[in-house]
């Protein structure tokens, strides 16, 4: 539905009509029942008198505001200056205004537009000083009126500094200029500033500004607490003083909503509860029920003008039929936002509405969504349900008016959609039979579509998926290859037996070194889960010590010095017993440099050996020799590692036993001395 | 003998020797960290650059001959330690900006060359800008090491973006740095960081689906991987005193928003997104979730970064990081 815009100057220019025309908006010369968004008036009006008759309309002057004050608080926003609309800036600033696109990005909106460009950060209000100068240089290179530049900035600053404890600091200034004119565009954050607050508090400011400038944009973003400042200095003197206020609240949260929501269906236990419950019912509900909402919306825009009644009435209407969603809100996040909302499902419509082109991307990730076999197959399931136990009542009333049959079709429709408030049946009843019977046969009709749809996106996904599968197990299949091969070219090359044997060997003292880091990590590992236990032991003990305080402490401490001696002479066997095997070990390590060094010594005869008995087959006496020593050395290592490690496990086992039981200890004693 | 670990290719005589002392107990190890066993006479890598030094670290090597190999040359890191120090003491704008200007070109010239590693910067920038308390540093740490490092990387682009931004308030450039450090903090929390949260923040980054990805996987991370934005903020809200511009903190919520609105939580355009928050989403999305060791001439590895990216992410980032690493040339 097209904009409509009331006209209350006979005839427009047909440069503003077409401007007009090209946005898609609709000029209504009459007054009509219809509600317009916005009112062109010029300074004849009395902006007063036609506020109250139109309330909630928002007004443009087509001249400069006698009462710049009145009008901005009788909702003017905007003062649109033919020759402005005509240039480059202001179409482009215009556009905006009715687009309600705000941007806190000017130099990459103005590309086109503007060439040079020079921007800063004011991180303080202390610093200010300094990027005065800045813009003021800047409009003494570039030939424009500096002094206006310069009040403009004092204007600016003196705003900041009223609002300084809700503004977030650094503030972020854009400027930008070609031969005709300069941009300057400041974007900021500031908590408690809306455009209710700014009308009551800064129009005198606001006032000093727009006199410095040929036009002014001051944009609310107020989901984000954002507000935008853009400043533009026509080189021509002549131009009107034009403003515009753009008050949004932009696109939020849809996106996190509807991820969260349906996160939370898919990880509900009970799968078919959540299918059966209301997903599609209501989806169906909402085919059902789609003209109430249509009407409600019609209805409150003829009466009520503002956006926000209009939306609460519809969200009433809604909540009686008994659709409210709970919206997961994560803790701490835009809980009174959210809050303000009634519920999911209003946000993601109202986010499709605002943005038709996101519609699209949004159905395709609830398709997405919805590509569940368990769901495929319910809304197979649902469909043929309600046309098999429709179809006799289908078929006896779609001719006849009969009330009885009437009420038995609703009771069905409610039975299945398991909504059975009094309004849903009212408006049911409302619609009369041939309406709910075509209803009835379009909700078929829809859920074939659906079924047909997730079939088909549900396919391509197990397609995807067995492709992304194909393609990983290609690439295992390549590594594989390749490793295998590089073991072939190992075995298949021509090594000699002997040269296996001392790559063997080398294999061996390469284990050595590894067995030591796996030591060092296997302690590191143990220490990580004593530390565990004793965390756990100790909490035992106090509760058992807070269970039973005083009772039994004698006895207690008694018993625990016993085993803290036990504990501590075994300590000192297992730290003996610890410290033989490290010797075993550093042995075992000499043995086997020692046995390397032997084993290149030998190569050289093994070498020798080989081309001597080149033709004879069999090991020779040297290198079974060798293949017996390796497999002793191999044994040998095996034996001292494991005991090491056991011994070492012993050893922090009785450690950490005794670091628990000196805690308890301490605590007794401290206890006893309390 | 050249030996090469975890791609560190060093020659034994590259490594000098260190004594225990000159390792500062939580905080980031600048060079890689060398045991020689004197039978084998073959380095073990102990620690990494980039990794915690910790309390337990230096108990356990407090006897031990440690050596290391150095990523970064002290004059680099000695000029910009000292143009950093300038800058938290300048007393006027004008200074500010000459002296953000001159660490910008300088972290540039670490990263540019070919004997240097990023590192170098990213150390230096902790130790300037981290204004948490180091606890908190450690248990991110536990979780994951790969985690941290990348962090130390992600913090350290968004201020050097920041300063190329005209930002010349050291107080912004700590809050930002504290800020871009924990803004993956939500992760970890609860415990539930898996492999696949860590692949699916990758494929966001690379090619903005990584809730597609877990919805394949793994849907139960998807909750927990939609909401660490909110969980970061909270950690750091929760930490607020210790940061100057407490609103700032805001921002890491918006750090996996993307251009054209299909980021997440909220679904914000760019249009409302304004270039201070959008530092620490464009340094989120140049640096790999991939563990890699610092080594000489890294610089480059963040240009080549930017060609991995899909040209629904390149664009955005490519748009404010041009100006290092030959950007520009990389991702042309």
């Amino acid at each position: 539905m097209s904009v409509k815009i009331l006209s209350m100057i006979a005839e427009l220019s047909d440069n503003i009509q077409n401007f007009f025309s090209e946005l898609d908006f609709e000029l209504v010369y009459n007054e009509s029942n219809d509600f317009c968004e916005y009112i062109i008036i010029n300074e004849e009006h009395d902006i007063e008198a036609l506020a109250k008759e139109y309330k909630g309309a928002k007004f443009i002057s087509l001249s400069d505001p006698v009462d710049l004050e009145a009008f901005i608080q009788n909702n003017g926003v905007l003062t649109l200056d033919e020759s402005i609309l005509v240039c480059e800036y202001g179409t482009n600033l215009y556009s905006r205004f009715f687009q309600k696109t705000p941007s806190v990005h000017f130099r990459e909106d103005f590309e086109q537009i503007y060439n040079e460009e020079f921007n800063f950060k004011v991180s303080s209000l202390g610093v200010t000083g300094n990027y005065s100068d800045q813009v003021y240089n800047y409009f003494t290179e570039k030939n424009f009126d500096k002094v206006k530049s310069r009040l403009f900035f004092n204007s600016l600053i003196a705003l900041l500094s009223q609002i300084e404890g809700s503004v977030r600091f650094p503030v972020d200034f854009e400027l930008a200029s070609n031969s005709e004119s300069v941009g300057m565009n400041v974007s900021f954050v500031a908590k408690e500033v809306s455009s209710k607050h700014f009308k009551e508090r800064f129009i005198t400011l606001f006032a000093s500004m727009l006199e410095n400038t040929s036009f002014l944009e001051l944009s609310f973003i107020s989901d984000y607490n954002k507000l935008n400042l853009c400043a533009v200095w026509d080189r021509k003197p002549e131009v009107n003083k034009v403003f515009s206020l753009i008050d949004i609240s932009c696109v939020k949260g849809v996106r996190k909503n509807l991820d969260f929501h349906f996160d939370q269906k898919l990880n509900a236990d009970d799968k078919s509860e959540m299918f059966s419950g209301g997903e599609l019912e209501s989806l169906d509900l909402d085919v059902v029920a789609g003209d109430i909402f249509d009407e409600d919306v019609n209805v409150v825009k003829g009466n009520e003008s503002q956006e926000n009644d209009s939306s609460q009435v519809v969200t009433g209407s809604r909540e009686n039929l008994g659709e409210q969603e709970e919206v997961f809100v994560p803790s701490g996040y835009l809980e009174e936002e959210i809050s303000q909302r009634i519920s999911a499902k209003e946000q993601e419509e109202e986010h499709l509405q605002r943005f038709p082109e996101l519609a699209d991307k949004e159905k395709e990730f609830v398709a997405r969504l919805c590509g569940e076999k368990q769901q495929e197959e319910f809304i197979t399931k649902i469909s043929s349900k309600l046309v098999d136990e429709l179809k006799e009542e289908l078929v006896t009333i779609s001719g006849s008016n009969d009330d009885a049959d009437l009420d038995k079709v609703v009771n069905t429709i409610v039975s299945i959609t398991g909504n059975d408030s009094k309004e849903s049946k009212v408006y049911l009843k409302s619609l009369g039979p041939k309406a709910i019977a075509k209803r009835i046969e379009s909700i078929a009709s829809v859920n074939e579509q659906k079924a047909l749809e997730v079939k088909k996106l549900n396919t391509q996904k197990r397609e995807d998926v067995l492709k992304e599968k194909v393609f990983e197990l290609e690439k295992e299949l390549k590594k594989r290859e390749i490793q295998d091969g590089h073991q072939d070219t190992l075995h298949e090359s021509k090594l000699t037996k002997a040269e296996k044997i001392i790559a063997s060997k080398d294999l061996v003292i390469e284990k050595n070194k590894e067995a030591m880091e796996n030591i060092t990590s296997i302690k590191d590992k143990k220490i990580a889960e004593l530390t565990e236990k004793i965390e756990r032991l100790q909490r035992r003990n106090t509760e058992q010590f807070e269970a039973e305080p005083f009772k039994t402490s004698d006895e207690v401490e008694q018993r625990l010095m016993n085993k803290l001696e036990e504990q501590k002479k075994q300590s000192g066997l297992l730290i003996r017993q610890l410290s033989d095997s490290k010797k075993e070990i550093k042995d075992v390590l000499l043995k086997s440099e020692g046995l390397k060094n032997h084993i290149k010594k030998l190569e050289v005869t093994v070498k020798g050996l080989k081309e001597r008995n080149s033709r004879s087959q069999g090991p020779s006496a040297n290198e079974r020799r060798l293949e017996e020593g390796t497999k002793k050395l191999q044994d040998a290592l095996r034996n001292a590692k494991n005991e090491s490690v056991e011994v070492k496990r012993n050893f922090m086992k009785v450690k950490s036993e005794n670091m628990a039981l000196k805690n308890e200890l301490d605590k007794l004693k401290s206890k006893k001395a309390a | 003998m050249t030996y090469v670990i975890n791609d560190i290719s060093f020659d034994l005589n590259d490594l000098t020797s260190v004594d225990i002392s000159a390792f500062k107990v939580n905080s980031f190890a600048d060079s890689h960290v060398f045991l020689i066993f004197e039978k084998v006479k073959k380095p073990f890598i102990i620690l990494r650059a980039s990794e915690v030094i910790t309390q337990g670290f230096l108990k356990k090597y407090h006897n031990s001959k440690l050596f290391v190999l150095k990523v970064n040359s002290k004059k680099s890191k000695f000029k910009l330690k000292s143009l950093l120090t300038e800058l938290r003491y300048a007393e006027d704008e004008l200074t500010r900006q000459e002296v953000s200007k001159e660490i910008l070109d300088t972290s540039i010239d670490i990263g540019q060359s070919k004997q240097e590693s990023i590192l170098g910067v990213c150390v230096e920038y902790f130790q300037a800008f981290y204004s948490l308390p180091k606890k908190y540093l450690l248990e991110q740490f536990e979780q994951s090491s790969a985690l941290n490092q990348r962090s130390l990387v992600v913090a350290t682009f968004a201020v050097m973006i920041a300063i190329k931004d005209k930002n010349v308030d050291f107080n912004f450039l700590k809050d930002l740095f504290t800020i871009s450090f924990h803004l993956d903090s939500g992760l970890y929390q609860g415990k539930n960081l898996n492999h696949y949260l860590i692949n699916a923040c990758e494929r966001q980054r690379v090619y903005a689906d990584g809730r597609d990805y877990l919805r394949l996987c793994n849907k139960s991370s998807l909750k927990h991987f939609i909401s660490h934005p909110e969980k970061s903020y909270d950690f750091l809200k929760s930490l607020e005193v210790f940061i100057q511009n407490k609103d700032l903190i805001e921002i890491v919520r918006l750090h996996h928003e993307l251009e054209d609105g299909s980021g997440f939580p909220r679904g914000t355009k760019h249009q409302v997104l304004s270039s201070i928050e959008e530092y620490i989403a464009l340094a989120d999305g140049l640096v790999s979730f991939d563990v890699r060791d610092f080594t000489e001439g890294d610089g480059h590895i963040y240009g080549q970064e930017l060609t991995k990216l899909s040209s629904k992410v390149k664009s955005y980032v490519a748009k404010k990081f041009n100006f290092a690493f030959n950007a520009k040339k990389e991702a042309a």
